[in-house]
């Protein structure tokens, strides 16, 4: 026997056990396939061309892949970055981010601030850095500190 | 009438919660690893409390304090896994040990509305459903544990004495029914459920972040529940009856920080406060929730402006250090810092408020992490 | 303050704002202990871990959040162009972290990957006003960008006053 007391995890003999990370993943939303996101990206963009901007944002910022493989994920940040680099270099104005960011919902400017945060830890995101940041400085002005304490404690990580 | 009729600073320590007794002629305050008992003046609020008596047998920061409703005990709940139960005897308070058999720190501690029993949460997933046994003179405890995963932050009893709800870090609110056979009469039925045996989970909600859950709160007639948590919403449930999906299921998204603490002030108003230093009133009923005012004016947080320490904060804050450590690198000699004039918040707590109760009518008591104890006129 | 600096500050000042939640927690796991669960390995309750943040100004200089229930730490990345700035940066930094005690939320070993971190607790916010921890943070990284530029402009002109005096016999 195994007289080497101070090794034993004895957190491993109580009968009930502490949250895992894979129980703390919300379990009530449905998956989203790559297909599905693919989709989404190529009406976005032709929402992009035929200068639609307020509708590319609101569809992207509505099919959000919260239960998806990590790829998939990544898919739809660089589309969300691709409509907020193609919304400012449309509006010159700084004003003009406002009203795009007034129009949408709370539950769209939430997820606003989370994709911004997420870009940012990327390497696309970085190199324009300045863009984000701009576009960041305008929603908090619009919204609040709500949404960024939402990103903060929201399982549904994007 | 003015909006504040009394402040209190007591001390720079953080006060973890307050309660006043029920004739209003006592404040019991935590204060690290005690509790400290003051004398309110009730004809002239505005007056200081006088300090009558501390309570120091818990060895670890004190956690909780609730005065019983006849206003005869004092709970007391610590870090140190216990709860105390002090009486007023021959001049002194006297504790009483309560067997709670949790392994971790006591975190929030509630007498129930009819004084019978009280409960303790703990760290330990467990909440402790404790009542008086008299051969013994002890009280004891039964647990409440499944399916609770994470620490209890917050418990509140229903009026009838028998319904519990509780908060925890994992995101859940849940209703648990704390029938205590022989303490108890039989409860009448509720919109709740209607057969109540011990441990019955009669509710269990969640917010769509999943974010932790600070503060939960029965309405007065009891057929409502109001719950704030970290991600800034307030959440209102409103059920009706076993085995029936809730009338309505209301999560209020704020833009202010989160708030930890919520009390109602009658079945359709309810005044919440936390991180933001500052209280805020929303009104509504079961079909929606909205904001109503803000007690205090307040500044945006986010925005630049200069701020120093109270004045009598002597300490050197990290930025004042670091030019000092400027100064002796670039001309080696040390300089201290001139204290510059100070501007606080422009609330009344300078720090987050950590407990909110009522006190009368329309009246609710505060106190925060900066030593105060205040109470507003809602 | 150049003019891509401002939303950066103004994007962290926000941040930390909402970050900066602190309450005092008792371990779950440890018996009467009262640990930064930030800095615990959290295999054993990821509940009380928040998501963290990144905010960054460019590939150089960016900025890590991580929260939890009862502490949060701060990492900077600094600016460093060339490598002067690198030595500079990295002098300065082990110049503050060998005196992290006299800065109270200075955290003696950065992560990995960035030059300085700052640990704060739910004690500090007990003792400090929050929206002062946020200054100073705001202020630090200000200042740490003119301070190695200034250091960068002294050294490089005593480089030059040295070499100067070294080309008088030749004159």
């Amino acid at each position: 026997m195994n007289s080497d007391w101070r090794k034993i995890d004895i957190d491993a003999l109580e009968p009930d056990s502490h949250l895992t990370k894979e129980e703390l993943i919300p379990t009530n939303i449905p998956e989203t396939t790559k297909q599905q996101i693919i989709e989404i990206s190529q009406q976005i963009r032709s929402y992009l061309s035929s200068g639609q901007f307020q509708n590319a944002l609101i569809l992207g910022l509505d099919n959000v892949p919260y239960i998806a493989e990590e790829e998939t994920k990544e898919i739809h940040s660089k589309t969300i970055f691709e409509i907020l680099c193609s919304i400012k270099n449309n509006n010159s104005k700084l004003s003009d981010l406002k009203n795009f960011i007034i129009d949408l919902n709370d539950e769209q400017q939430d997820v606003l601030i989370k994709y911004l945060y997420k870009n940012m830890s990327t390497d696309y995101g970085q190199k324009q850095g300045g863009l984000l940041l701009q576009w960041f400085e305008k929603t908090v002005e619009v919204t609040g500190l709500g949404p960024i304490a939402r990103y903060l404690t929201d399982r549904r990580t994007v | 009438m003015t909006k504040v009729p009394a402040v209190y600073q007591l001390g720079h320590l953080p006060i973890k919660d307050h309660c006043f007794s029920p004739d209003r002629s006592i404040l019991a305050i935590t204060k690290e690893n005690m509790v400290e008992i003051y004398k309110i003046n009730q004809s002239n609020l505005s007056l200081k409390p006088q300090l009558i008596a501390t309570l120091n047998d818990h060895d670890k920061t004190v956690t909780s304090v609730d005065i019983s409703p006849d206003g005869s005990k004092i709970l007391t709940c610590s870090q140190d896994r216990n709860a105390l139960v002090w009486e007023f005897k021959n001049g002194e308070y006297k504790p009483t040990l309560v067997l709670l058999r949790i392994h971790r720190g006591a975190t929030v501690c509630k007498w129930s509305p009819d004084g019978q029993k009280f409960a303790v949460g703990s760290s330990d997933r467990i909440i402790a459903i404790c009542y008086y046994e008299e051969e013994n003179d002890w009280w004891v405890s039964k647990h409440l544990k499944k399916p609770i995963k994470s620490t209890i932050t917050t418990i509140d009893w229903h009026p009838n004495s028998i319904l519990l709800a509780c908060g925890s870090t994992d995101g859940h609110v849940r209703v648990f029914s704390g029938y205590i056979k022989g303490i108890d009469s039989k409860p009448d039925p509720t919109v709740w459920g209607t057969k109540l045996p011990f441990q019955t989970l009669c509710g269990d909600f969640i917010n769509e972040t999943q974010a932790w859950i600070h503060g939960v709160k029965f309405s007065p007639n009891g057929d409502a529940l109001a719950w704030t948590a970290h991600d800034s919403s307030i959440g209102f449930v409103y059920p009706q009856g076993e085995g029936l999906e809730p009338k309505s299921i209301l999560n209020l998204k704020t833009n202010y920080l989160p708030f930890i603490s919520v009390v109602w002030i009658n079945d359709s108003t309810i005044v919440v406060g936390g991180f933001n230093c500052n209280l805020v009133v929303f009104k509504g009923k079961e079909s929606s929730w909205k904001e109503a005012y803000q007690i205090e004016e307040q500044k945006d947080l986010t925005k630049e402006t200069p701020h120093t320490n109270d004045d009598e904060d002597q300490e050197i804050s990290s930025h004042q250090a670091l030019n000092m450590f400027k100064q002796l690198d670039l001309k080696g000699r040390v300089n201290k810092p001139s204290q510059k004039q100070s501007k606080g918040l422009k609330t009344i707590h300078q720090n987050t408020i950590n407990s909110i109760r009522n006190f009368k009518n329309n009246q609710v008591s505060t106190s925060g992490i900066d030593g105060k104890v205040v109470i507003f006129n809602v | 303050m150049s003019q891509s600096l401002k939303p950066y500050l103004t994007a962290v000042r926000s941040s930390l704002t909402a970050a900066i939640c602190l309450q005092d927690f008792s371990s779950q796991l440890v018996e009467r202990h009262n640990r930064p669960e930030i800095e615990v390995s959290n295999t054993h309750n990821p509940e009380l871990i928040l998501n963290p943040m990144i905010i960054s100004r460019n590939e150089n200089e960016s900025i890590l959040i991580e929260t939890s229930i009862n502490s949060i730490r701060i990492s900077i990345k600094i600016k460093q162009a060339d490598e002067i700035e690198q030595i500079l940066v990295h002098k300065f930094t082990r110049f503050l972290t060998s005196r992290a005690e006299n800065f109270f939320i200075l955290r003696r070993v950065p992560i990995k990957g960035y030059d300085i971190s700052f640990l704060i607790t739910n004690f500090h916010t007990e003792q400090m006003l929050k929206d002062k921890l946020v200054d100073f943070i705001i202020e630090f990284m200000e200042d740490v960008d003119k301070e190695i530029s200034e250091m960068k402009l002294f050294l490089n002109a005593r480089a030059r006053v040295i070499a100067e005096s070294f080309l008088i016999p030749f004159d």
